[in-house]
C-alpha cells in the first residue's frame, strides 16, 4: 500500500522531462491526432519510429514501458480477434486460410496489426510524453493555466486546480491512515483475507467508516487552517513560481507537428498497403 | 508594560447545539502584550481552544468585549476586516497533517503569501527566509509526507511566519508530537519570541508553560489563575482542581488523603509516595 502513487512519475532530466507541462499537454493531444491520422503502412511505420524515438529520448526504461502495456493485453487480444475473424473482405479477395465457416484474409491480419500498433503507440506515447515525465503538481498547474480562458464562462478553474492539489497532498496521508485503521482492526481480531467476496467486502466496512469520518474531520481542519492563512479563493492570488517558456520548449511541438504532417503526406503519397 | 494588542473583557462564547447550548467561555478577562510569551493552560474542554479561535476570528464572541489591535470586534465585522486581522494574528493548529495544503514544502510555505497577492519575487525571498527561521531549508523540495511530525509542524509554522504576523497563536501545536518533535517546536517558538514575535501558546503540558513569561489557567470557561509560571505552579491545589496533569504519584496521594489514609499529598515521585504511605501505615521502618 505504501507505494501507491497517482500516475507514475519517473523523475529525470531528459528534454521531455524539462519541457513545460502545458506544452506537453498540448503535444499529447496533437500526438494522438497524429496516430489516428495514420492510414497507410508507411504512416504507421513513421508513428512507430517516432514513438520509439520519444521513448529513447525520455530515458524511461523500455521494460517499464512494456509493463505499462500489460493491462491492455486483454483489449489487444479481443480487438485482434474481432479484426481477424469479422473482416469484411472486398469482392474477389482470396482468403489465406479457410476451414469450416471461418475465412482469414490478409487484409484482416493487417487491420489487426495496425490496431495493435495504434493502441501500443497511444499508451506508450502518452505515458512518455505526459504521465511518466511530468510530476502531478506540474500537471495540475498546467491544467489550471490551460483552462484559464474558461473563467470567462464562470468555470471555477482555480477551485478545480486547488481540489486536485489537495487530493494529491492527502493521498499519502489517507493511505497511512488506512494502514493504521487496518492494523487496529486486525489487532482486535478482524479478518480481511478469508471468506468469499461478500464476506470480504463486508469486512471492509469497519475500515471505510472510520476512514471517511477522519477524512471529513481533516477537511474541516484544513478549511479552517486555509482561512487562517488568508485564503479567499482564486481572486487576487499570485504564484511563487511563474513558468516561463524556455527555447528548448519548441522541440516537442515541432516533433509532434512533424508526426502529423508526415502521417498526412505518407497517407497521400505512399499509400502502400501490404494488401 | 508594553502595548496591549489583544484585550478581552468578560469575553464569552456559547456553542449553539441542536439539543443544548454549550457555554465554552464564560466571562474571561485577559490582556496580551506586544512581544510577550503567554501560555494558556487548561484541560480538555476547558475552553482554551475556543479562546484561541476567538483571537483569530474563526469564531466571533457571543458576548463580552474583544479588542484586537485596538479594534473592537462586533458581530457585523466584514470579511475584509477579518482578512486584515488574520494577517496580523497567525495560528498554528494541533495536527500538522491537516494544515499543509501543497505537495511540496516550499509551495506550502508560499500558500499564505500567494493568498495576500505578494509579488512572486518577494514570495521567493519570504519563503526562503521563513524556512531558514524554522531550520527546514534543506527540506524545501521535499513532500510533506516524507517528514516527521515535528518537521511538518515546523513547516506549518514557516507557513505562518511567511505572512509576518505580529502574534502567533499555537493551539496545542505540540500535543500530537513525540518528545523530539515537541522539543523542535518549542525551540522554534522560543526563537520566534526572541525575534520579537508575540507568542500565545495553548497547551496542557506544564513543562512548556514553565518557559513562558506569563501563564493563564482556564477551567470551565473561566480564567482561574494568572501570573508568572512560578506564581502559578505554587497553586498546586488549584491546578489539580482544574484537572491539569499532576504527577501520577501526587494524584494517588491526593486520593488517599481524601479518604483520610495519609495527611499529606506533598509528593512528586513514586518513591516519595511509597515512603509517605509506609509512614502512614504505621511507620514500619
Amino acid at each position: 500500500m505504501k507505494d501507491v502513487t497517482l500516475g507514475q512519475f519517473f523523475p529525470g532530466n531528459s528534454i521531455v522531462h524539462r519541457t513545460d507541462a502545458r506544452i506537453k499537454l498540448l503535444c499529447v493531444i496533437a500526438y494522438i491526432v497524429g496516430i489516428f491520422l495514420a492510414k497507410s503502412a508507411a504512416a504507421y511505420a513513421l508513428v512507430l519510429v517516432a514513438t520509439v524515438l520519444l521513448a529513447l529520448v525520455s530515458s524511461i526504461p523500455m521494460s517499464t514501458l512494456l509493463k505499462s502495456l500489460k493491462p491492455l493485453t486483454f483489449i489487444i487480444i479481443i480487438t485482434s480477434i474481432i479484426n481477424i475473424f469479422w473482416y469484411t473482405a472486398p469482392e474477389g479477395a482470396v482468403p489465406l486460410v479457410e476451414f469450416w465457416k471461418i475465412k482469414i484474409y490478409a487484409g484482416g491480419l493487417m487491420t489487426a496489426v495496425y490496431m495493435i500498433l495504434r493502441i501500443a503507440c497511444l499508451i506508450v506515447g502518452t505515458s512518455v510524453l505526459l504521465t511518466y515525465t511530468t510530476s502531478p503538481i506540474a500537471l495540475t498547474d498546467a491544467i489550471e493555466s490551460l483552462l484559464v480562458p474558461l473563467k470567462i464562462i464562470k468555470l471555477p478553474v482555480h477551485e478545480f486546480a486547488m481540489m486536485m492539489t489537495i487530493a494529491l497532498r492527502f493521498i499519502p496521508t489517507l493511505i497511512e491512515e488506512t494502514n493504521k485503521i487496518m492494523a487496529a482492526q486486525k489487532s482486535r481480531g478482524a479478518d480481511f483475507s478469508s471468506g468469499g467476496l461478500t464476506k470480504r467486502a463486508k469486512a471492509m466496512i469497519p475500515i471505510i467508516i472510520p476512514l471517511f469520518i477522519s477524512a471529513f474531520r481533516r477537511a474541516d481542519d484544513l478549511a479552517i487552517a486555509m482561512e487562517c492563512r488568508c485564503y479567499r479563493g482564486g481572486s487576487g492570488r499570485t504564484k511563487m513560481n511563474i513558468k516561463k517558456l524556455a527555447p528548448t520548449d519548441i522541440l516537442l511541438p515541432l516533433f509532434t507537428a512533424a508526426i502529423i504532417a508526415g502521417a498526412v503526406l505518407l497517407n497521400k503519397f505512399v499509400p502502400f498497403n501490404i494488401v | 508594560m508594553n502595548e496591549t494588542i489583544i484585550k478581552a473583557e468578560k469575553l464569552g462564547y456559547t456553542y449553539e447545539g441542536d439539543e443544548r447550548n454549550v457555554r465554552a467561555l464564560d466571562g474571561v478577562d485577559i490582556e496580551i502584550y506586544r512581544g510577550e510569551f503567554l501560555c494558556v493552560l487548561g484541560q480538555n474542554g476547558s475552553g482554551k481552544s475556543t479562546l484561541a479561535k476567538l483571537f483569530n476570528l474563526i469564531l466571533t464572541p457571543t458576548d463580552g468585549v474583544l479588542e484586537l489591535f485596538g479594534k473592537r470586534i462586533e458581530k457585523d465585522i466584514t470579511d475584509d476586516e477579518i482578512f486584515d486581522i488574520r494577517r496580523k494574528i497567525g495560528m498554528v493548529f494541533q495536527n500538522p497533517d491537516n494544515q499543509l495544503v501543497a505537495t511540496i514544502v516550499e509551495e506550502d510555505v508560499a500558500f499564505g503569501p500567494e493568498n495576500i497577492g505578494m509579488p512572486p519575487a518577494k514570495i521567493r525571498e519570504t519563503v526562503d527566509a521563513a524556512l531558514d527561521t524554522v531550520g527546514m531549508s534543506e527540506y524545501a523540495r521535499h513532500s510533506p509526507h516524507q517528514l516527521s511530525g515535528g518537521q511538518k509542524q515546523r513547516v506549518a509554522i514557516a507557513g505562518i511566519i511567511a505572512l509576518s504576523p505580529d502574534v502567533i497563536i499555537f493551539d496545542e501545536s505540540t500535543a500530537m508530537l513525540d518528545p523530539n518533535g515537541r522539543a523542535e517546536v518549542m525551540d522554534t517558538i522560543k526563537k520566534l519570541k526572541n525575534s520579537g514575535t508575540t507568542v500565545v501558546l495553548i497547551t496542557h503540558y506544564m513543562e512548556e508553560a514553565a518557559e513562558a513569561d506569563r501563564v493563564a489557567v482556564i477551567d470551565g470557561g473561566r480564567k482561574v489563575l494568572e501570573g508568572t509560571p512560578t506564581e502559578v505552579f505554587t497553586e498546586r491545589e488549584k491546578l489539580i482542581e482544574c484537572g491539569l496533569a499532576v504527577p501520577q504519584a501526587t494524584e494517588l496521594m491526593l486520593k488517599l488523603k481524601q479518604k483520610g489514609f495519609v495527611d499529606t499529598a506533598d509528593v512528586l515521585t513514586p518513591y516519595e509516595a511509597a515512603l509517605a504511605i509506609a509512614k502512614a501505615a504505621g511507620g514500619a521502618r
